[in-house]
């Protein structure tokens, strides 16, 4: 990393863009394909130095940055991990991220971690202790942070506040935002039974800053079968349908392709952003 | 009901234990078609697969060496003794040199751990700061009598390794080569390593046993003089000013500086 000079963040548009892997480095790095934002994972940056933050440091003067994390644990009733809130503040001091993001999903208990987006529990007082968690961190970043719904595989018999209500909610008492994973609402929707268009009218569309988009599997057992965010796949029609009908509701948001599995050629994420940006151009003139 | 906490618990256990559900936690979760343990056992499933990848990731070479099914055997083993202890997986597999050293099955193959540790300090030095090399004309601006006193900053990116088994060339075989058929004569080693990243390109500096133990010194941030006098404690033939000529050369020194509490860095043990 070198000494960052600007001073700034650098607002991520309501436009389409992708996340960047390292395989993609060189390519995006050469050719600067047209695309609006990059999206990264705030914890591929933990170290140092090397390759990552060699292009980072250069693409981050060309396009704007949102930061993903996948690893604070918001959730978790172990304490926040104050060194990796310290490490996501060093690096959004240093890259200025228009959009520092998280999840409502906790991955710790106990200090073990599953690395992974495990089932948060929607009650009154699960969302208190979430709402405790979410000013914790934006005081400690000093800026607000968007968090997002994730898939789940299973629901809870304890569940009192939609998860819709329960986004809305918290957005309304720390001021967070809301990053709408249009793909994950389709997940959970298909898994748990409720319908996904009900959940994306009830989202609270101010509170909305970006929208995931990205494919997922169907795995079948003998008693049944579930939709998997794999992540691993073109975004399916029905997505497409339910984004649809998000912008319109919502306006046009910044848009991420989210396509970290089974990585495919650059060209394929960028045509899927164009794809998502010729989407929001229509919803603007729609509304022009 | 299950406290937050309670429910948090007995989830992660589960998820760790391989059991089923516990009855208080199995009555929490909707049975709506798939049986509650069948819904644990999916993200269980999604744990153990970005797990195990994690670790295939920083342990290539070995995944290459004995197969994705041994690879696949040993990376739950690990994940059992030794779970993962941060948000950042960067951290997953910081013991493993040490399980595969101790593990029944992996210790018939005593070359796997130096491969371990030649890959965990590959995976540390990717990943650590920059830092400019310095010229061996920053010497100049000292006076020789001030030399013995000289702290040299090995570069940050920088890992030194002493290993029994031939293990850059193990590394290059379950790395670039065909690791089913090629061949290393196990009996080539000992070796010392350094893994060093200079201008973003990883390479393995090979190094004699006395260069190992002046620059072991150097990282050790001892001064000049006791760097020298370690390597001769090795070999009395040494010639210090050709070994610091080749650090200097290989960007292996990031800093020079006179060390200006005496007391603290001639204490060389």
């Amino acid at each position: 990393m070198t000494p960052s000079g600007a001073d700034t963040t650098h607002p991520v548009p309501a436009d389409a863009g992708i996340g960047l892997r390292g395989d993609h480095y060189a390519r995006v790095d050469a050719e600067r394909p047209d695309i609006a934002f990059l999206e990264v994972h705030t914890e591929n940056y933990f170290g140092h130095g090397g390759v990552p933050h060699h292009y980072l440091d250069r693409l981050a003067t060309h396009y704007p940055l949102s930061f993903h994390g996948v690893g604070l644990s918001l959730g978790s009733t172990d304490p926040i991990d104050e060194s990796h809130l310290a490490r996501i503040d060093e690096l959004v001091q240093h890259y200025r991220p228009g959009l520092v993001s998280e999840h409502l999903s906790w991955s710790s208990v106990g200090g073990v971690f599953s690395n992974d987006l495990l089932p948060y529990p929607l009650t009154p007082e699960s969302l208190d202790h979430f709402s405790r968690r979410v000013d914790h961190v934006q005081t400690r970043l000093g800026r607000p942070i968007l968090v997002e719904n994730p898939s789940t595989y299973l629901s809870l018999a304890n569940t009192q506040i939609d998860e819709a209500e329960f986004l809305n909610t918290l957005a309304a008492r720390t001021g967070c935002g809301i990053l709408l994973d249009v793909n994950n609402v389709y997940v959970c929707a298909n898994n748990h039974g409720f319908d996904a268009g009900a959940y994306i009218d009830a989202i609270d569309a101010p509170a909305v800053g970006e929208i995931h988009l990205a494919g997922h599997v169907r795995n079948r057992f003998d008693d049944g079968s579930i939709l998997i965010d794999s992540h691993n796949r073109p975004v399916c029609d029905a997505v497409w349908t339910l984004y649809r009908q998000a912008i319109d509701r919502l306006g046009p948001r910044p848009t991420l392709i989210e396509w970290d599995t089974d990585l495919p050629d650059l060209d394929v994420l960028v045509e899927h952003a164009a794809h998502a940006r010729s989407m929001l151009e229509a919803r603007r003139a729609d509304a022009a | 009901m299950l406290t937050l906490r309670e429910f948090q618990e007995r989830f992660s256990a589960s998820l760790f234990s391989h059991a089923d559900p516990d009855p208080a936690l199995a009555s929490l979760i909707e049975p709506n078609g798939l049986s509650a343990a069948r819904r644990v056992g999916i993200y269980r499933n999604n744990v153990n697969t970005s797990l195990e990848a994690s670790l295939a990731a920083t342990y290539p070479a070995i995944q290459a060496l004995v197969g994705e099914d041994f690879f696949r055997m040993l990376a739950r083993r690990y994940l059992q003794a030794h779970p993962s202890r941060s948000g950042d997986l960067h951290q997953f597999g910081d013991h493993f040199d040490d399980f595969v050293r101790d593990d029944p099955d992996a210790a018939r193959l005593p070359w796997m751990a130096d491969l371990a540790r030649l890959e965990w300090a590959y995976h540390r030095v990717f990943h650590a700061a920059e830092a400019q090399a310095v010229a061996s004309a920053s010497l100049a601006q000292y006076d020789e009598s001030e030399h013995e006193r000289l702290c040299l900053r090995l570069h940050p990116a920088s890992a030194l390794i002493a290993s029994v088994s031939p293990v850059t060339a193990i590394w290059r075989l379950g790395v670039h080569g065909n690791a089913s058929s090629g061949n290393v004569d196990l009996d080539t080693g000992p070796e010392y390593v350094l893994v060093a990243r200079r201008n973003l390109e990883m390479t393995f500096q090979s190094l004699s046993g006395v260069e190992h133990a002046f620059v072991k010194a150097m990282a050790a941030d001892h001064p000049l003089g006791a760097c020298v006098a370690a390597a001769f404690d090795v070999d009395e033939s040494f010639d210090a000013g050709e070994c610091l000529a080749r650090q200097f050369a290989l960007g292996n020194i990031s800093g020079v500086s006179v060390a200006d509490a005496p007391g603290e860095v001639n204490d060389t043990d």
